[in-house]
């Protein structure tokens, strides 16, 4: 089984998120998961269907293609972060760096061996990236999500 | 005021569909001066005579490439576009919109994604003011 990486694009106006100051408005997220019914695309309130396991990738850039820009934090709603291993990468070349994680497995199907703080229930999970720009760090506030979903051949039913 | 268009692509929608339309997404730099559709591939960027342009071309996944080959204003050469670059975006296009124009431009984008031609048949447009 074979699940594609998720690829979520969050590109900035910032020379709108700091005459602004805010990123509201500014900030237009897309991702590579559209034929799994994501929501939101081209907005500031992406939903992104994702699934246990899977890695997920946020990339951050400048519309302006000059002004140096990172994510600095995901913040996740009430500190429910339902990744592992959230980091930031590097890239080659002059691709600002990204942020990436993993889906936690299926609450709903306990593998022995996993503990309950690498599970994760289905649903929605609210986060907001923070972000470096022009020396100067801001945080969304629109409150893009994954909604997390069972993929269907992992029914309970089988 | 001078301004950015990004042009994002669902590269492996884009090919397994055969076509942009649908999985491609433009945005610009503009929006506080009037440009609608942001994050759409209907963009319509609001510009001055006078203001540059420059577009970049992005894939959703990083690690393929995708360049734009050229473009048609059908209804008018509102803008010459010559071929420029930087350390980030790569290849970029930029021109500046020239004088007598005025009004809405539609124009067609025509992209290689990975080694594949596809033209964007739904219209971006520039709004000259």
């Amino acid at each position: 089984m074979n699940i594609p990486q998720i690829n979520i694009m969050a590109m900035i106006d910032v020379i709108g998120s700091l005459s602004d100051n805010k990123l509201r408005g500014n900030i237009f997220m897309m991702d590579n998961s559209r034929s799994h019914d994501t929501t939101g695309q081209g907005t500031g309130v992406l939903s992104t269907v994702v699934q246990f396991g899977q890695v997920i990738n946020w990339h951050i850039l400048p519309i302006d293609v000059q002004t140096e820009v990172r994510v600095n934090k995901i913040i996740w709603q009430d500190d429910v972060n339902p990744c592992l291993k959230v980091q930031e990468y590097g890239l080659p070349g002059s691709m600002p760096p990204y942020y990436a994680g993993i889906v936690k497995l299926d609450a709903a199907n306990p593998i022995p061996g996993v503990p309950d703080s690498e599970m994760v229930k289905t649903g929605i999970y609210h986060y907001n990236l923070e972000v470096i720009m022009s020396g100067k760090t801001m945080t969304m506030t629109t409150n893009p999500s994954l909604n997390i979903r069972a993929p269907k051949w992992n029914s309970r039913e089988r | 005021m001078d301004t950015n268009i990004a042009v994002i692509v669902d590269i492996a929608a884009a090919l397994a569909a055969g076509e942009l339309r649908g999985n491609i997404y433009l945005v610009d730099g503009n929006k506080s001066a009037g440009s609608k559709g942001e994050g759409t591939e209907g963009l319509q960027t609001a510009i001055n005579v006078g203001d540059t342009i420059t577009w970049s071309a992005w894939g959703l996944q990083v690690e393929t490439k995708v360049r734009i080959e050229s473009f048609s204003f059908p209804a008018g050469e509102v803008i010459d576009v010559v071929r420029g670059g930087n350390a980030i975006a790569g290849y970029t296009w930029s021109g500046k919109v020239k004088k007598g124009f005025s009004g809405v431009y539609q124009y067609n984008l025509n992209l290689r994604v990975e080694s594949r031609k596809m033209s964007l048949t739904t219209l971006p447009s520039l709004n000259v003011q």
